[in-house]
C-alpha cells in the first residue's frame, strides 16, 4: 500500500498479537515499532489508533509523524476519560457486530442457515486474505488487482447477502449486513481522515467531562458512528453504496436521535401523569421520579427505534427516488 | 405507495415539532404556567423536571397541554382547578395544544407505518 495508513483497533489484545495478525513484511517490523510507541508492549485498546508506515522508506516521513501525534492525542484522550471509552467502545464498529452476529446467532438455529453462514464466511475469509495480500506488495499494479478481486467478492458477498434477507431471519438492510458481516474489520483512513477521528474523540471526551450525562454522549456517538458508517460505505470502488450509506445512515441518525428524544420527553410525562392521575400519587417526589424515569426509558427506546427504522426506510426510499 | 408517503410525512411531521416546540417553551410557557401557579400538577411537574434538559421545558408544555385538554379528570384528583385553566388565553392555549398535538401524530403516524409496512429494514 502506497503512503502510510492508521486504523482503530476494535477489541482489547496485546500488542504482540496485534502485530502478528498484520501480517507485515519483516523488515518493516522495526519502522512499525517505531511508528507505534504508543501502544508498543500494552494491551491495545478500542480506539487507539495503529499505524501501518509507508513500506517504500525506511525512514520516518511527516506524514507518519503527524499520524504518531494524532495517535497519542487520541490514546491521552481516551486514557483521560474512561467514560467516554467504555462508550467508545460499545459505540465502535465491534458493537454492531456483536449485536448483528447475536441475531445471526438465533438465525442459525437450522442447520441450511448454518450451511449458508459458512458460506458466507468464506467468502468473508477471502476479502481479509486479499486485503493482508494487498498490504504485503503494496504497489500500484497490486492496487488494481485488488480493486477488481475485491469488486468481484463483494458481488458474490451481495448475492449471498440477499439470499440470507429472503430467509427474513430478521437480518438488516446491506448496510447494517456489511457492517455486521465485519468486512469493515479494519477501517483504514488516509491521513485527512484520521485527524477527524482524533478530533472527534477530543470532543466526546470533553463533552463526557462537561455534560456528565449519557443522552448527550449517546447523541455525540451516533453522530460519530454515522461518520464512520458513510466514511466507510465510501471506500474506492463503492460509489454506489457509498451515496446510498449518505442517505441511509443520515436518514437513521436523524429520525432515530430526533424520535428518542421526543419519545422519552413525551414518555416521562406520560409516565408522571399516569402514576398522578390513575394511582394519586403526587407529581413531585420520589415516586413520581420513578414514574417518569420508566416512561422515559420505554418512550425513548420505543420511538428511537420505531424512528431509527423509518428514517432508514425513508433514507432508501430518497435514494431510490433521487437514482430514478 | 402511499404507505412511502405516509412515513415521509410522519417524519417530516417529526422533525416539524421541533421548531414548533422550542417556540413554545421559550416563547409562551411561562406566561401560560402563570395562570396555573397553584395548581399542584403544574408546579409538581416543574419540580420533577427541573433538573432535565431545557430545565423540563418540554415536558411542562406537555403537562399544560394535557391540563388543558382534560382539566376534569386532573380536577378530579384536586390536582387543578377548571376555572384556573379558563382564565387560559384562546392564543395561549393553542400554543400549548399545537406542539403537542403535532408530536403525538407524528409518533402516531410512525406507529401506523410500522403496523402497515412489512418490508420494514
Amino acid at each position: 500500500m502506497q503512503g502510510p495508513y492508521a486504523f482503530i483497533n476494535e477489541r482489547p489484545q496485546p500488542y504482540p498479537l496485534l502485530k502478528m495478525s498484520l501480517a507485515l513484511d519483516p523488515h518493516t517490523h522495526t519502522k512499525f515499532d517505531a511508528l507505534n510507541q504508543h501502544i508498543r508492549n500494552t494491551l491495545v485498546l478500542p480506539g487507539q489508533l495503529v499505524i501501518i508506515g509507508d513500506s517504500r522508506t525506511a525512514d520516518c516521513t511527516a506524514a507518519e509523524a503527524q499520524l504518531m501525534r494524532s495517535a497519542q492525542n487520541t490514546k491521552l484522550a481516551l486514557l483521560a476519560y474512561s467514560a467516554t471509552d467504555q462508550f467508545l467502545i460499545k459505540n465502535h464498529d465491534q458493537l454492531q457486530s456483536i449485536l448483528s452476529y447475536s441475531s445471526v446467532g438465533i438465525g442459525s438455529a437450522s442447520s441450511a442457515w448454518s450451511k449458508h453462514l459458512a458460506q458466507v464466511e468464506k467468502t468473508l475469509m477471502e476479502i481479509e486474505d486479499l486485503h493482508k495480500q494487498y498490504l504485503r506488495k503494496g504497489t500500484t499494479g497490486a492496487r488494481e488487482e485488488f480493486l477488481v478481486k475485491r469488486r468481484a467478492l463483494f458481488a458474490r458477498l451481495d448475492t449471498q447477502i440477499s439470499g440470507m434477507a429472503r430467509l427474513g431471519t430478521g437480518l438488516r438492510n446491506e448496510g447494517s449486513i456489511k457492517k455486521m458481516l465485519g468486512i469493515s474489520s479494519k477501517s483504514y483512513w488516509h491521513h485527512g481522515e484520521i485527524s477527524g477521528y482524533e478530533e472527534r474523540v477530543k470532543r466526546l471526551a470533553k463533552a463526557s467531562q462537561m455534560l456528565k450525562a449519557g443522552t448527550y454522549i449517546g447523541i455525540a456517538l451516533d453522530v460519530g458512528a454515522t461518520a464512520l458508517e458513510i466514511s466507510e460505505a465510501c471506500s474506492t470502488g463503492r460509489e454506489q453504496e457509498c451515496t446510498q450509506a449518505k442517505y441511509v445512515e443520515a436518514g437513521k441518525l436523524v429520525m432515530g436521535v430526533g424520535g428518542a428524544s421526543i419519545g422519552g420527553t413525551l414518555g416521562t410525562l406520560v409516565g408522571t401523569s399516569a402514576c398522578a392521575i390513575v394511582f394519586g400519587i403526587p407529581t413531585a417526589g420520589a415516586g413520581a421520579l420513578a414514574c417518569a424515569i420508566v416512561g422515559g426509558a420505554a418512550g425513548g427506546l420505543a420511538s428511537g427505534k420505531l424512528g431509527s427504522s423509518a428514517g432508514e426506510f425513508v433514507g432508501k426510499f430518497l435514494y431510490k427516488s433521487v437514482e430514478n | 405507495m402511499y404507505l412511502e408517503y405516509f412515513v415521509l410525512g410522519s417524519c417530516a411531521l417529526l422533525l416539524l415539532s421541533f421548531p414548533i416546540m422550542f417556540s413554545a417553551m421559550f416563547k409562551k410557557l411561562d406566561a401560560a404556567e402563570r395562570y396555573l401557579q397553584y395548581s399542584s400538577y403544574i408546579v409538581g411537574c416543574r419540580h420533577t423536571f427541573r433538573n432535565a434538559p431545557f430545565q423540563g421545558r418540554p415536558q411542562r408544555v406537555y403537562a399544560m397541554a394535557t391540563v388543558i385538554l382534560i382539566p376534569k379528570v386532573i380536577q378530579w384528583r384536586g390536582m387543578v382547578l377548571v376555572e384556573d385553566v379558563e382564565k387560559i388565553p384562546r392564543h395561549l392555549k393553542y400554543w400549548m395544544v399545537i406542539p403537542t398535538f403535532v408530536t403525538c401524530l407524528s409518533l402516531f403516524g410512525l406507529i401506523i407505518s410500522w403496523f402497515f409496512i412489512d418490508d420494514w429494514p
